[in-house]
C-alpha cells in the first residue's frame, strides 16, 4: 500500500512473512486436496462402470483410512471429513462423514442429525465454508470460532471443494485447532514491526504479534480500505487473508 | 484465610495421573499459593486421607513425595506430625518452559475467564466484604510492594485476588479464582527483558482495594478487569516474543 516509508525494508520482510503465512494455509489445503482427489477416485469407480450404478453413503467407508491418516499426520487437525452436495449419495439426500480425534488417539465419528426441519438439524447448507465451496467452487476458511458441535474447541474450518469435470460434489474439510496452528502463523509475524496482524475478510484477527490485538478480535475497518495501516499485503487472495502492519497514528 | 481442613475443596481437579501424584500436586499447589502457610501442621494422616477421599497408603506416598521436594517435614515425638516448610522457589527456567508450552490463544482465553471471575468478584466484594477482608487486601498490597522474589510476588498477587473472591462470599467464584491463580500465578513475575511492572501492579491493586473499601462496585469491577487485561496482555506478548532460554 502507500503508507509513509517509516521503516525501510518492512515491505520485503512483510512479503516474506505473507509468503510464509500463505504456505502455512496451503500446506493444510494440500492435505485436503489429496482427500478430495481420493474422493473423486472412489466416486468415479463407483459410478463409472455401469450406467445404473450408484454411489451410496456406505461407499465413503473406503475413504476412512485416508481421513484417519490425514488426521494422524496433522496434529493441528481436530477433525476432518467429507460433506456432500444433496443428491450425490443415492440413499441421501444429504451426507456428512466427519471424524474427530479422541484424546486417546482413536477416531470417533461425529453424528449429526441431517434431517431438514427437525429442531437439532445440522444444516450444513447454512455454513459459509460449505456454501462458498459448493456455490463458488473456491476453497474457504471460516473462523476462528468456538465449535460447539465438535467439543467446544476454538477452530478454523478449512474447506476444499470436490469437483469432477465441472460438477461440484461437496467438500473435503478439516477443523483446525487455533492453539495447534498458531505455531505455524506466529513465527512469520514475530520479527515484523508491532502491530502486525493476519486478518481475514470479516476483519477478524487470526494471528497477531501484538497482545493489544488478540486472535478473534474484529478490527474497526478492513485493512486496506482506509489509511489505518502503513502496509497491507495480500496473503492468500482467494481466502481474503491479508497481512496488516504498522498502525498509523 | 481458609482453614487447613477445607483447602482441598477449593483446589482444582487435576488430570488423573495416579492418586498419590494428584494428591501431592494439589498439596504443593496449596503450599505454593500460600493457602497452607509455612509452619502449619497438617491434619493427621488418617484425617487428611479421609478429607481428600484417598487411602492412607496413597496419602503416605504423596507426603513422601512432598518431603522429598522439601515442601513438608515430618517431626517425631509428642509434638510430632507433618508440617508445611514453606514454598520452594520455582526455577525461572521451569516457569519459562511452562509459559512456552501454553499457546497465545490459550492465554488470551485464560485472561477472558480470569477477567470475568475477578471482575465479578470485585463488584460483589464491594458490597459484601468484611473489615477483615478489607484489611487483608491492604496488607496484601503492601506485601506485593515488598516482595522481591518471583514466588513472593506471585503469592502476594494471587492471594490478593483470592482474598477478593473470598470477600465476594461466593464459593464458586473463590474456587474459580484459586484455579486461575494455580494456573498462572507465578508466570506473571517471570523475569524477562520487559518484566511485568511491579510498581504499576501495586498501584492498580491499591486502587482496587480502595474501590472495594469505598463500596464502589462498578469501579472495583472496572479496575479489576483492567488490571487483569494488562496482566493477560503481558503474558500473551511475552509468549509471542518467546523468551530466550538465557536472559
Amino acid at each position: 500500500m502507500n503508507g509513509p516509508d517509516v521503516n525501510a525494508g518492512v515491505d520485503g520482510a512483510g512479503a516474506d512473512a505473507a509468503a510464509a503465512l500463505a504456505r502455512a494455509a496451503n500446506e493444510l489445503f494440500g492435505v485436503l486436496e489429496r482427500l478430495s482427489d481420493r474422493f473423486v477416485d472412489v466416486w468415479s469407480s463407483a459410478t463409472a462402470d455401469l450406467q445404473s450404478s450408484e454411489f451410496l453413503t456406505s461407499d465413503i467407508a473406503a475413504l476412512r483410512p485416508d481421513v484417519f491418516a490425514a488426521i494422524d499426520a496433522n496434529p493441528a487437525f481436530e477433525s476432518a471429513g467429507f460433506v456432500l452436495v444433496e443428491g450425490v449419495v443415492a440413499d441421501g439426500p444429504r451426507c456428512l462423514e466427519w471424524w474427530h480425534r479422541e484424546p486417546s488417539g482413536d477416531h470417533d465419528r461425529i453424528g449429526f442429525n441431517l434431517e431438514p426441519g427437525t429442531p437439532d438439524c445440522y444444516d450444513y447448507y447454512d455454513k459459509e465454508w460449505f456454501a462458498a465451496a459448493v456455490s463458488g467452487g473456491s476453497r474457504f476458511v471460516s473462523g476462528p470460532l468456538i465449535d460447539l458441535p465438535c467439543a467446544d474447541v476454538y477452530i478454523l474450518t478449512f474447506s476444499q471443494p470436490i469437483a469432477v469435470s465441472g460438477r461440484l460434489l461437496g467438500v473435503a474439510g478439516a477443523d483446525v485447532a487455533v492453539s495447534r496452528f498458531e505455531h505455524r502463523i506466529l513465527p512469520p509475524l514475530r520479527n515484523l514491526p508491532r502491530p502486525s496482524l493476519l486478518v481475514n475478510s470479516e476483519r477478524r484477527v487470526i494471528a497477531s504479534n501484538d497482545a493489544r490485538f488478540t486472535t478473534g478480535e474484529k478490527l474497526p475497518t478492513l485493512p486496506g480500505v482506509d489509511d489505518s495501516w502503513s502496509t497491507v499485503q495480500p496473503v492468500t487472495p482467494d481466502l481474503g487473508w491479508v497481512l496488516a502492519s504498522g498502525l498509523v497514528g | 484465610m481458609p482453614g487447613r481442613t477445607r483447602v482441598h475443596r477449593l483446589l482444582p481437579a487435576l488430570p488423573s495421573t495416579g492418586v498419590p501424584t494428584t494428591v501431592s500436586r494439589q498439596l504443593s499447589e496449596a503450599i505454593r499459593l500460600g493457602l497452607l502457610a509455612p509452619g502449619e501442621q497438617l491434619p493427621s494422616e488418617s484425617d487428611l486421607a479421609s478429607q481428600l477421599g484417598v487411602s492412607t497408603a496413597s496419602l503416605r506416598e504423596a507426603l513422601s513425595a512432598l518431603r522429598h521436594q522439601g515442601l513438608v517435614e515430618t517431626r517425631r515425638g509428642r509434638r510430632g506430625g507433618t508440617f508445611v516448610c514453606g514454598p520452594v522457589e520455582s526455577s525461572t527456567s521451569r516457569l519459562r518452559r511452562s509459559l512456552q508450552q501454553r499457546s497465545a490463544i490459550g492465554l488470551r482465553d485464560f485472561g477472558d475467564e480470569w477477567a470475568a471471575v475477578a471482575g465479578t468478584s470485585a463488584r460483589l466484594a464491594a458490597a459484601r466484604a468484611s473489615t477483615a477482608h478489607l484489611d487483608n487486601l491492604d496488607r496484601l498490597v503492601e506485601q506485593l510492594d515488598r516482595a522481591s522474589t518471583v514466588g513472593d510476588r506471585g503469592r502476594a498477587h494471587s492471594r490478593f485476588f483470592i482474598e477478593i473472591a473470598l470477600a465476594s462470599q461466593s464459593e464458586r467464584l473463590t474456587r474459580a479464582e484459586v484455579r486461575m491463580q494455580a494456573e498462572t500465578g507465578e508466570l506473571l513475575w517471570l523475569p524477562t527483558i520487559e518484566p511485568f511492572p511491579l510498581a504499576h501492579a501495586v498501584a492498580a491493586l491499591a486502587e482496587i482495594a480502595m474501590a472495594i473499601r469505598s463500596e464502589n462496585g462498578l469501579l472495583a469491577r472496572d479496575l479489576a478487569e483492567s488490571h487483569v487485561q494488562q496482566a493477560t496482555r503481558w503474558l500473551v506478548q511475552t509468549r509471542i516474543a518467546e523468551p530466550p532460554e538465557q536472559m
